[in-house]
């Protein structure tokens, strides 16, 4: 970081392609996902000169909140952001595969219970336990309110829970070698 | 819940993620550059004026012909006052852009995605409200949002055509949570080069209240009391509930609703006469209704001709009133 603060291309490089992952998660979706990130950079862009003094972690945040926002913008546009309770719930832990073979199934379980949430479950789960963002931060980003993402949190929390005491186990020697 | 166990779902998740995540075919410099070219494509790029957005484009690339939008700041004599350079100015700021066919600049509540912040912590305000665009060297506004914005006297509705700014100062009223009006106030630079200049210690120009009769004092007061109470949406009284009044405050007058019209005539065509708007039936349109009186009323309260000190002569003595 220089006196006046980080260049723009040092963040970029640092954090695109995280940033651009995390999206791409949001999305559920690598092209709308990717177009967001950018869309995001684009924004920090033009916001440089005043956020360059501020701490990279923060910025980084600050554009996943922007990429976050353009996802929903697209879903809202598209109209796939609906309520949830027009959604119907989704098979949850319980009904995935009994058995967790090793560490890895167990990883692949977990990303595809965020990915196979409602659109709007999924970016509030993606932000909430990848990014970790706040309620707060959630909410305005997305433009619901901080019930509706205390609510959600707590659901996908529930469903990660046996997936949580899974990892548990393997980590204390429960692992296949 | 707990944060132990918030902690140890995000470690899970993170962990997840990291392990499943497929190798990313994404180019960091591929990316950067797209970022320089949207950039130098007709976006605005926020700068403080320093230059440096600039050289920063140079180094990657980038095109660093397109002028920065900068901040405002407080003397009157920017670099940038070319003729039609936009000059914004809100509670949170100003700003200004140079015109470029085809720039646009947005403003609303979400500070993140707008050009120009406006009312911020108003939920009531869109997140964006409008967009400035510069098309045929002429900068318009259209409204974005799902609420009419104030332009003067004019209202700007949702998804309507854009509406030209005029050289000069203007001023964008957009409607919040109840009691709460944001401004965006606008200049666009004309052929004299100028950026309003603050005048502090200039003598403040008085209105020029317009000439009346004792009776058409009378008479207009009784007319127009319930703005001159700040009633909520004042209206006129009628002609026949204003011959009342003034009967009872004047009761060797003879008024009549018949002479309360024909003075409200010949007073309406006096100022018409000499150039106020609104006040002939051609001005207004069919049906007119009450707009001309309303009008009338309008220009003797803005002129000061009318001020709530002369509800007082409702209060003399009926005979000091003639």
């Amino acid at each position: 970081m220089t006196e006046d603060g980080e260049r723009f291309e040092d963040f970029y490089a640092d954090t695109a392609r995280r940033t651009r992952d995390i999206a791409n998660f949001l999305a559920g979706n690598r092209e709308i996902g990717g177009d967001a990130a950018q869309d995001a950079y684009l924004a920090m862009f033009e916001r440089w000169d005043e956020r360059k003094a501020r701490s990279s972690g923060d910025n980084r945040r600050y554009v996943i909140g922007i990429a976050a926002k353009k996802v929903a913008d697209w879903y809202r546009r598209t109209n796939r952001f609906v309520p949830l309770d027009e959604e119907g719930e989704l098979p949850g832990p319980d009904d995935f595969h009994d058995q967790v073979l090793d560490r890895l199934t167990l990883y692949k379980e977990v990303t595809l219970l965020l990915e196979n949430q409602p659109a709007r479950r999924r970016m509030i789960g993606v932000l909430y336990f990848l990014a970790e963002f706040s309620g707060p931060e959630i909410a305005e980003h997305l433009g619901i309110s901080p019930s509706t993402v205390r609510t959600q949190v707590e659901r996908l929390r529930a469903r990660l829970r046996p997936l949580a005491r899974r990892h548990e186990t393997l980590g204390e020697g429960g692992e296949r070698a | 819940m707990t944060a132990n166990e918030d902690e140890a779902l995000r470690g899970l998740v993170r962990q997840a993620y990291e392990a499943t995540s497929a190798e990313s075919e994404f180019e960091v410099e591929a990316g950067l550059r797209e970022i320089m070219s949207r950039a130098g494509q007709g976006l605005i790029v926020l700068s403080t004026g320093s230059g440096k957005t600039s050289a920063f484009l140079e180094t990657v690339g980038g095109t660093p012909s397109f002028s920065p939008w900068i901040v405002y700041g407080a003397s009157p004599h920017s670099e940038n006052d070319s003729v039609n350079t936009l000059v914004a100015r809100t509670l949170d700021g100003g700003y200004s852009c140079q015109p470029k066919e085809g720039r646009r600049v947005s403003f609303g509540r979400n500070h993140h995605d707008v050009h120009i912040p406006l009312g911020i912590d108003d939920r009531r305000v869109d997140r964006e409200c409008g967009e400035l665009i510069f098309h045929d060297g002429v900068w318009t506004v259209r409204n974005t949002s799902k609420v009419p914005i104030r332009l003067g006297f004019r209202l700007i509705l949702p998804g309507g055509e854009p509406l030209p700014l005029s050289q000069g100062y203007s001023t964008l009223l957009v409607e919040g949570s109840p009691g709460r009006v944001h401004a965006l106030e606008l200049c666009v630079v004309g052929r004299d080069h100028a950026i309003p200049v603050a005048r502090p210690n200039d003598d403040t120009l008085e209105p020029m209240p317009w000439r009346l009769t004792s009776v058409e004092r009378t008479l207009f007061v009784v007319l127009s009391q319930r703005y001159l109470l700040h009633e909520p949406q004042p209206q006129p009284l009628s002609s026949r509930a204003a011959a009342v009044l003034l009967a009872e405050l004047q009761p060797d007058a003879a008024w009549t609703a018949k002479r309360v019209e024909h003075m409200v005539s010949a007073v309406r065509a006096r100022l018409a006469n000499a150039g106020v708007p609104g006040l002939t039936r051609e001005e207004v349109g069919e049906p007119v209704g009450d707009a001309m009186k309303r009008n009338l009323i309008g220009e003797l309260l803005k002129s000061a001709t009318l001020t709530p000190a002369d509800l007082e002569l409702l209060r003399q003595d009926r005979q000091a009133v003639k």
